[in-house]
């Protein structure tokens, strides 16, 4: 017991001493949203990984205390100016998929980061799915390549975690 | 402490339910009122503005790296090729003098304004919409060049768009395949009028609202009829490659192959002329019309005149 306790106090220090993550949440968002739009082939554009998703994951996820559910409602809402799609919609997925992560996560204490890559996956994949059932809801055709950036989103998340990993917080 | 701020952030759904229902309500008002975000939208894509412009500097640096590069006896062959087909195009150009003046003569008669092809400018393509689904490409030229919104877009086969953003440096062109695109067009061999749509897929287009009866054969060559009044008569779409009859509408389903290079080209050709959009096959009824307000018709001409002056 009191073995535990120290463990948990050098835990507590080492999170006293991790960075703030205050600068390092905007840029990321405008490195990400640098990426979303940089113009590429379309041959190539099809699989472009999920950036703002991912952020908005990774954010909600390693920084519980900073980033909630209005954090990806702005993420989402500004995925919809960037990508002049029906405003609301990345919105309302960000925010869902946040509420989602979050579900999936509440009773673990320990999360590794095998654990986290496996909820992450299946986020995305929501994400897709529901995107896709508001393309249908607006009556758009949605081609197969449509799933294409499932499978580059999932390979994305650790590096992202990498280059991140100095904020990775609680 | 901390496990519990994280337990408590999970089982408040109240924030959660709020933002959702914010959300719905914004695609409520976008679906309803689109131009209450304009602004906003048009403050997003002028802020990466710079963005295409700098991305755009790989592609100009390859160009011009590829044009260095190339060795003397490249650039004489192609230097003589170039001169072939200028002798080619200057003797086509003579009998296009001879058939304009002759067409200028016959619509003197029919007393409809001239065609003036305006001034034109070259535009190099940087970048493409984030978003595949949509048909758009970012140019390097905006309104420091003199675009406006709805400024038609050719390449050196055919109509590829028109100018749907401009920007201080860029634009954004809605190409013609685009699924919320749609030109009015008229058939080269029987005059036919009709409406070009886009389909999203940028090797087809379908051509609207034809009777089953109507008489289209496949390889027919479909023009603009400036009857949209946003793009000028007379420029070429495509070609039609497929008419299926069968089916329980009674209209036929005819695809129509762009001949503009939607997908490969690099440089684009902006059109500065009035949407002289008057200027039809003209019908009996038209011409009464024209008798009857003839302003209208000695005004457009002047317009296209100041327009090829520039």
């Amino acid at each position: 017991m009191p073995r535990n306790n120290a463990s948990s106090s050098i835990k507590d220090s080492r999170a006293l001493v991790k960075p703030d993550p205050l600068l390092p949440i905007p840029i990321s968002i405008l490195i990400a949203s640098i990426l979303t739009v940089y113009p590429v082939p379309s041959s190539m554009s099809i699989w472009r990984p999920e950036f703002m998703l991912l952020l908005t994951l990774f954010w909600v996820m390693h920084q519980p205390k900073w980033c909630g559910v209005w954090f990806a409602f702005f993420i989402g809402f500004m995925t919809d100016l960037m990508l002049d799609s029906h405003l609301g919609t990345h919105a309302f997925v960000f925010v869902l998929l946040t509420f989602t992560a979050r579900f999936l996560t509440r009773n673990r204490r320990i999360l590794t980061f095998p654990s986290r890559w496996i909820i992450a996956s299946v986020v995305i994949f929501l994400n897709f799915i529901v995107l896709f059932l508001f393309h249908r809801m607006s009556g758009n055709l949605v081609p197969l390549w449509f799933w294409s950036p499932i499978i580059p989103s999932i390979l994305a998340w650790p590096l992202i975690c990498i280059l991140l990993k100095r904020w990775r917080g609680a | 402490m901390e496990q519990n701020i994280f337990a408590r952030d999970v089982q408040t759904f109240r924030p959660v339910v709020l933002a959702l229902i914010t959300s719905l309500v914004l695609m409520v008002a976008d679906w309803q009122h689109p131009d209450w975000f304009d602004p906003l939208r048009r403050v997003t894509r002028a802020a990466f503005d710079p963005l295409y412009v700098f991305a755009s500097y790989p592609v100009l640096s390859g160009d011009w790296l590829s044009e260095q590069a190339q060795s003397e006896d490249v650039l004489r062959r192609e230097n003589s090729a170039l001169k072939a087909e200028r002798l080619q195009n200057n003797v086509r150009l003579q009998k296009f003098a001879e058939l304009s003046a002759e067409n200028t003569r016959l619509r003197g008669l029919l007393n409809t304004p001239l065609i003036i092809d305006g001034r034109m400018m070259i535009s190099e393509i940087i970048g493409t919409d984030p978003d595949p689904l949509r048909h758009i490409l970012v140019i390097n030229r905006g309104q420091v060049d003199g675009l406006f919104i709805g400024q038609m877009v050719l390449d050196d086969k055919g109509v590829v768009g028109q100018v749907l953003d401009v920007f201080s440096h860029s634009a954004r062109i809605l190409l013609i395949s685009d699924k919320e695109n749609a030109i009015s067009v008229r058939i080269e061999r029987t005059g036919m009028r009709g409406i070009t749509a886009g389909t999203g897929d940028s090797g087809r287009m379908n051509l609207q609202y034809v009777p089953k009866t109507a008489d289209v054969k496949v390889g027919d060559r479909v023009f603009t009829s400036g009857l949209g009044e946003r793009f000028p008569a007379g420029y070429p779409v495509g070609e039609v490659f497929s008419i299926q009859r069968e089916g329980n509408t009674e209209f036929a389903d005819i695809a129509i192959k762009p001949f503009s290079q939607l997908e490969g080209g690099h440089h684009v050709v902006l059109l500065f002329s009035a949407p002289l959009a008057k200027e039809q096959p003209h019908t009996e009824t038209d011409l009464k019309k024209d008798e009857t307000a003839s302003s209208p018709s000695v005004s457009s001409p002047q317009l296209g005149m100041r327009y090829a002056a520039q």
